[in-house]
């Protein structure tokens, strides 16, 4: 990741306090900042109180790797299949809680690839879960009667196999 | 208004965002989640979002033996990056999403939105849309009692988007008098409603209307002269026009859309061309995309456009083959089928509202049983009822009993029991 040192570095603090120093090419991925820089707000250093550290970590990583330029076609090419690999291993995180986390810092900062991607691997990980399953997982109160919901169910049956 | 609590990570607006991104059976599923969920993905905006999100998927449509020894019809769906020129029967059959069809279908007249127009023989046109099982039987047509009975026709389907309805339209004509009927039914009516068409005589050289840029195409030919030119008709308007072919007095011979644009298969000699029109209304913006070899497209019925790699998929009468332009590469593909279909469709919600649920049970689907109504029964005059259950019988009996319904149609009358 070589970085020309005339860039000028921007600085943001995560909620629990760390400060991390990111290049402002990088950084305007993110609609959110671009947009406190056009006003003129990021001349110390940007709070973002609904990001921890340890995800602003994992989002400066993607949009670090997401602002490489390719230098010709023969390396655009290589760069995109890199590109499709690097998103496959970054969304298999440990915890699912990181991937939401990741879902609600990419939606707070405005990085539509990052939302993208990471509500597509949301998604991809819920397809086959039961409804009591996603009830769960998304803390959704189920306030259908029994009858009602014995007719919904009855309505998409086939669904359920 | 919230219905239900978010937990600490997602709010609804994220929820939503992810739902937006599940294949159609899940969502389907998840509408017995929630009161809220379940509103919110029958909505027209939550459906409309879905749909544009949806990738594009190769659509298979074909007939496999089942057990008995009879035919049942099948989709099968691949995705994009699949080769299909590698693909083996079993790969194709087994890998992917396959549904069967409901009902015995004559012929796809297009599919947009993952919803399929269809012609099936028992219930005339319906709209279908395999990924929710949803079926929409449109009303008769309503001058005749059976299209098929009738004159020669030429059909087409198309959406609108700015008020989200989808119309299909249906031409009828015969060769010397022209065209005798047009009539257009939108799926929020639910009305079939006569239209007036130009005066000048015509014949439509495919049945298929190609719907882009909201209108559908015709490749017609007038018929004092023999001109050639492409009927355009506008959703929207009900205003038809014409598009004149870039290369006069060439035959024009199939329509279809390569990266959205309106293209066109024309030869003239022993050469054939496939013209892309890039900007939809600049005349001058034809240009020739591909050339052909002399009897390369001799019978070719459709061409698909694959994959982003650039791989065409002609289909002749009886065969396909999977043409790689870049590469000048051409391979013949065989699938094990009577008849096959392939169309270029996505998965949706589209009709979740409208219509009925039509399915097989999943053992059904699987093992390609009969469905279970496939119970016929035969009335003869004198009254004496014969019960048919097609699932008992061996291949051998079963194909008799079906030469023997079509014997018997004539002289009785054959009704399918509840």
């Amino acid at each position: 990741m070589s970085s020309s040192s005339s860039s000028k570095m921007i600085e943001l603090r995560s909620s629990d306090g760390e400060t991390f120093h990111v290049e402002e090419t990088v950084v305007l991925q993110s609609e959110t900042i671009k947009q406190m820089i056009d006003d003129d707000c990021a001349n110390a250093a940007i709070p973002l109180p609904n990001v921890t550290s340890m995800t602003l970590a994992k989002v400066i990583e993607y949009i670090k790797k997401h602002a490489e330029k390719p230098k010709d076609d023969d390396d655009k090419k290589v760069a995109e299949e890199d590109l499709k690999k690097f998103d496959a291993e970054f969304v298999k995180v440990d915890q699912e809680s990181m991937l939401f986390d990741l879902v609600r810092a990419a939606n707070y900062l405005n990085i539509k690839s990052l939302l993208d991607l990471t509500c597509q691997a949301v998604a991809d990980s819920i397809k086959d879960l039961s409804v009591e399953e996603v009830r769960k997982k998304f803390n959704i109160q189920n306030d259908f009667t029994p009858e009602e919901e014995a007719k919904v169910r009855k309505e998409n049956a086939w669904a359920f196999d | 208004m919230q219905n239900y609590t978010m937990s600490d990570y997602l709010c609804e607006d994220l929820i939503i965002e992810i739902f937006t991104r599940l294949p159609p059976k899940s969502l389907v599923r998840f509408r017995s989640v929630s009161k809220s969920l379940c509103s919110h993905i029958s909505s027209p905006n939550f459906i409309r979002l879905h749909t544009l999100r949806s990738p594009q998927k190769i659509l298979i449509y074909h007939d496999e033996f089942n057990r008995e020894g009879g035919f049942v019809e099948i989709f099968s769906t691949l995705h994009l990056e699949d080769p299909l020129a590698m693909y083996s029967t079993q790969e194709y059959v087994e890998a992917k999403t396959v549904v069967r069809v409901p009902f015995s279908c004559v012929r796809i007249v297009d599919s947009c939105n993952g919803i399929l127009c269809l012609l099936t023989y028992v219930n005339g046109i319906a709209l279908w849309n395999p990924s929710i099982r949803r079926i929409l039987k449109v009303p008769g047509y309503p001058s005749f009692q059976s299209l098929y009975e009738s004159h020669t026709f030429c059909i087409g389907f198309s959406y609108d988007p700015i008020i989200d309805d989808y119309m299909i339209v249906v031409i009828i004509y015969t060769y010397k008098t022209g065209v005798q009927d047009t009539c257009v039914y939108n799926t929020k009516s639910g009305v079939w409603c006569r239209i007036t068409f130009p005066t000048c005589p015509i014949e439509f050289v495919r049945m298929n209307g190609c719907f882009v840029n909201g209108s559908l195409h015709w490749i017609v030919k007038r018929y004092t002269d023999g001109h050639c030119f492409i009927m355009t008709f506008d959703v929207r308007s009900h205003v038809f026009g014409s598009i004149e072919l870039p290369e006069p007095g060439s035959e024009a011979k199939l329509l279809m859309i390569i990266n959205g644009s309106l293209a066109l298969v024309s030869g003239k000699g022993d050469q054939d061309w496939i013209w892309i029109r890039r900007e939809y209304i600049n005349s001058h913006s034809w240009h020739v995309d591909l050339k052909f070899e002399k009897n390369q497209l001799e019978g070719v019925i459709e061409f698909l456009q694959l994959n982003t790699n650039g791989d065409i998929l002609i289909s002749y009468l009886q065969r396909f083959h999977v043409y790689n332009p870049q590469k000048e590469e051409q391979s013949e593909v065989n699938f094990p089928s009577r008849r096959i279909e392939i169309k270029m469709c996505i998965e949706s919600l589209e009709l979740i509202n409208q219509g009925a649920t039509v399915y097989f049970t999943e053992q059904e689907e699987q093992e390609h049983l009969p469905p279970g109504q496939n119970l016929y029964s035969i009335t003869t005059t004198s009254q004496q009822k014969t019960h048919v259950d097609l699932r008992t019988l061996s291949s051998k009996k079963l194909s008799k009993v079906c030469k023997l319904f079509s014997k018997l149609k004539k002289i009785y009358t054959w009704r399918r029991q509840r």
